[in-house]
């Protein structure tokens, strides 16, 4: 049985997270591969290093506090460079922080999807999988 | 015999009992008194009596002697004696003959009437007299009957009236009497006829013979008969025409000059004669000071009003300076001519005793021969215009009391003459109270920081040229010591000429130096509390933040723990849980350091050897330093005196050396230099490596933050700046960083 994405892009740098969230997501079955990175800068040169645009990450699961690039600062590199590919990526900021001003600032990105607030649980994963149930059905 | 003289004897009159031949047989034990008789020689014969009777009356005492022998009536008549001490007395000598044992005596009585006779013959010379008088009287007289006809006139009423007696006594007063006067003339004289009055005066007019009224000043008295019955009116009439008629031309004038004095209120006239007595007082005196004319005219002196002891003591200026020794009344006399400014206003007592100041005139009063005869005061009731200034000087004094009693110092602009006045206040502020400061505007001037002078000086002109009635300014000025403190100023124009030019203004001085500091303190606190407060928040911030992640993973770990269906994977999976606990740990512990030098904000602070610190520290990664071939090099100043919390600065060194080595560069050997040298307020401190460097654009705002990882190093904790930059401020220093990638980074600190 395939899974539902293709592949996912975990940015973090808290590898007890990138462990659980792998596990929920296999046992959620939510895609094929997970690819992670450990911060923002990691995240873009994979992303430049794609060749083949059918490769790119459907979803990308993006941490705030991270060393070297952080999340916003990732985000702000992201957006520079992703006119170059046709393919939409769908990102979600998952964070354990409940500052306000850190919710409100991922409203105002359009790409961002969605704020999960960690821990992150296999409901969370279901209602991702469910949005975009809806969403291709249209 | 016996009982007759029993009964004479009785008897208050005075008897005789002689024989018919002049033998004196009785006298009664009151003829001596009665006729002032010597008692020790009393008369024996008829004739002995006659001895005392006065020569013009011997003729009378015979023939009442004889006509009593006649046995016909008592004989009588008033004979005039002569007493004792030769007085004179007059006595009613009565003879009559009885029969007394069968034989005829005579007996003589007599009673005193010498008052009677006395009256007697007064009347008859006032009446003689009267007569005179009636006749020649300067005034009209006339006698007038009860019904009003005219009984007697003199010449003079004749002339007054134009008609003879003859005529006159064919006309009663009411005849002539002016219709509009008549009713008042009746009315007096029914009162006088009713006993209500027994005289009465009024103006009248009468009708002349031709018809003309003529005026008269009439008194009538009532003439009542010895049993008190009226029996006639005693009129007498001054001819009052010609009084009259310059009256009537006085009185316009008069009636103007009253209802002048009558209308002010505030004005008292009084005038006094020669010897100072007031012989006349306006009504104004009577409002003014509340005496009435009857309690000073003829009584009271010119100088009743004044208030005693001002005038003693100005009488006695006077004396010294015209060396003289005067009355008071002299003195009134003499100020008439000498009156200036000061004498006067003076201070006149009520008669409630209310004080009241005035403005007096004196003012010598001459007879028509030229001769000084009295003085007249004029008193004008000044005390309004005086209360007026009083309380205007006192509101002034009030107004510049408050303000330096404030603390504010008062100074007083005369643009023409350019007179400043300095208050006491004013100078205390600059602490030149003691000093002798001059009144020009250059002390002022002169004292002002040149850094504000000109914007001063430009304020001042604003107002001169009109641009500005009022002004405020703060400007440092220079205070006695020579030390510069800060003084806020304000001014207004107060006064000005006609054209409108500025020509007074005033104004305050504070001082505001204290205001000052405490604000710049203020300001101080509320920098480093507000960046207490962001640091706080932060902190609060980065706590949750952490705890919650581990939290965070601690039930995810859990979550998948319960889904787990193989031991491998719980095997794993606890592995994990044991790997958050400990970081867990970790962070409480960096946490419980980061508090610590939270709460130490005043370290204690000694002399530090910075040599020995660094030494000891480079000494502990001494195996770091050599496994990577790295070479430090030390460039201290010397001389270099810091105070400082030992520990702290080893911390500080330990962090930021560790720093150096975990973020070198992998292209060349690392080299780290510390320097260390003297500057204004302390030691700065430099440590500089040849690193990776850090980007301070991107990393500039959050170098010093807490958990701010910029490598990829798994070994940055994201701690040791933010404890780096507590430790330094806690001693109350300042840090900064310079980086640049690829090239290097340089902390640099400086220790007060």
């Amino acid at each position: 049985m395939n899974a539902f994405f293709k592949s996912a892009l975990v940015v973090d740098d808290d590898r007890i997270f990138v462990f659980g969230i792998s596990r929920l997501m296999e046992m959620t079955n939510f895609c094929d591969d997970i690819i992670v990175c450990q911060h923002g800068k990691e995240a873009l040169d994979y992303l430049m290093s794609i060749a083949d645009e059918g490769k790119l990450p459907d979803v990308i699961l993006l941490d705030i506090n991270m060393p070297v690039l952080d999340g916003w600062q990732f985000l702000d590199e992201f957006l520079k460079i992703r006119s170059r590919w046709k393919k939409e990526i769908t990102i979600y900021m998952v964070s354990s922080s409940v500052s306000k001003g850190d919710i409100e600032k991922a409203k105002s990105y359009d790409v961002i999807r969605d704020y999960l607030i960690k821990p992150v649980k296999t409901e969370d994963l279901n209602r991702i999988l469910d949005s975009h149930q809806e969403g291709s059905s249209d | 015999m016996e009982r007759l003289k029993l009964i004479l004897n009785k008897s208050k009159i005075a008897y005789l009992v002689c024989s018919l031949n002049g033998e004196i047989e009785f006298i009664s034990s009151n003829f001596f008194k009665t006729m002032d008789w010597d008692i020790a020689m009393p008369p024996v014969m008829i004739s002995d009596l006659k001895k005392h009777v006065h020569g013009a009356y011997n003729d009378a005492f015979d023939s009442i002697i004889e006509i009593g022998k006649l046995g016909l009536e008592e004989s009588v008549g008033d004979i005039k004696y002569k007493g004792l001490s030769n007085r004179d007395l007059y006595a009613k000598t009565t003879c009559s003959l009885i029969k007394e044992d069968g034989q005829s005596k005579l007996i003589i009585w007599f009673q005193d009437v010498s008052e009677e006779k006395l009256k007697e013959s007064l009347l008859k010379i006032s009446e003689a007299q009267f007569k005179g008088a009636f006749e020649n009287s300067a005034i009209g007289m006339a006698i007038i009957s009860l019904d009003g006809k005219w009984l007697r006139i003199n010449k003079r009423i004749g002339e007054f009236l134009g008609y003879t007696a003859d005529e006159l006594f064919q006309k009663t007063f009411q005849e002539i009497t002016h219709p509009e006067d008549l009713e008042a003339d009746l009315l007096q004289v029914q009162a006088t006829l009713a006993g209500l009055i027994d005289h009465y005066h009024m103006e009248k007019r009468y009708y002349n013979k031709s018809g003309e009224i003529v005026y008269g000043l009439l008194s009538v008295s009532l003439v009542r008969d010895k049993y008190g019955a009226p029996n006639h009116f005693i009129s007498q009439i001054q001819d009052l025409s010609a009084i009259v008629e310059s009256e009537r031309a006085l009185s316009n004038s008069n009636n103007r000059i009253k209802s002048v004095f009558n209308t002010t209120n505030d004005v008292s006239i009084v005038s006094c004669d020669k010897n100072g007595i007031i012989n006349l007082v306006s009504t104004g005196t009577e409002r003014l000071l509340g005496f009435s004319s009857n309690e000073l005219v003829g009584i009271a002196p010119i100088y009743l009003f004044h208030n005693e002891d001002e005038l003693t003591r100005r009488k006695r200026e006077f004396e010294i300076k015209n060396e003289k020794s005067l009355t008071i009344v002299e003195y009134f006399f003499e100020l008439a001519d000498h009156q200036d400014y000061v004498t006067r206003q003076w201070e006149y007592i009520k008669k409630n005793g209310e004080s009241v100041i005035v403005k007096l005139s004196l003012a010598k009063i001459y007879n028509e021969n030229g001769d000084v005869v009295g003085i007249t005061a004029i008193a004008t009731d000044i005390s309004d215009i005086k209360r007026i200034k009083r309380e205007l000087e006192l509101s002034e004094q009030r107004w510049q009391f408050a303000l330096e009693g404030s603390g504010n110092g008062v100074w007083d602009w005369n643009v023409a003459s350019q007179k400043v006045f300095y208050s006491r206040t004013w100078k205390e502020i600059l602490h030149l109270e003691n000093e002798s400061l001059g009144e020009t505007s250059d002390e002022w001037l002169d004292r002002i920081h040149p850094n504000e002078r000109n914007s001063f000086i430009e304020a001042m002109q604003n107002i001169i040229l009109g641009r500005s009635f009022k002004f405020s300014h703060e400007h440092r000025i220079r205070v006695k010591s020579g030390d510069y403190k800060w003084v806020s100023v304000k001014g207004m124009i107060v006064e000005r000429l006609h054209n409108g030019t500025p020509s007074r203004v005033i104004g305050t001085l504070t001082d505001i130096q204290t205001q000052r500091e405490t604000l710049e303190q203020l300001h101080h606190m509320l920098e480093i509390s507000s960046d207490q407060n962001k640091r706080l928040l932060n902190f609060a911030h980065i706590i949750s933040h952490n705890l919650r992640s581990h939290s965070g993973n601690f039930e995810l770990l859990f979550s998948l723990m319960d889904a787990s269906e193989s031991n491998v994977d719980r095997v794993e999976i606890i592995e994990k849980i044991r790997l958050v606990s400990k970081r867990l740990a970790e962070t409480i512990t960096n946490l419980n350091e980061i508090v610590s030098v939270q709460e130490n904000t005043n370290v204690w602070k000694g002399p530090i050897n910075l040599k020995n610190i660094v030494g000891r520290i480079l000494r502990s990664l001494n195996g770091q330093i050599a496994a990577i071939h790295a070479k430090v090099l030390l460039e201290f100043e010397d001389g270099l005196e810091i105070r400082g919390n030992e520990p702290y600065l080893e911390s500080i060194f330990l962090h930021l050396l560790t720093n150096c080595i975990k973020y070198r560069s992998n292209d060349r050997p690392l080299e780290i230099r510390i320097m260390a040298r003297n500057i204004d307020w302390g030691v700065e401190v430099c440590v500089a490596d040849n690193g990776s460097g850090l980007d301070m654009n991107k990393y500039g705002h959050k170098v010093f933050g807490l958990y701010n990882i910029f490598h990829g190093n798994p070994d940055a904790k994201g701690l040791g700046l933010f404890l780096t930059k507590n430790h330094i401020e806690s001693q109350g220093g300042e840090i900064s960083m310079e980086s640049e990638v690829g090239k290097g980074t340089t902390v640099k600190f400086i220790l007060p």
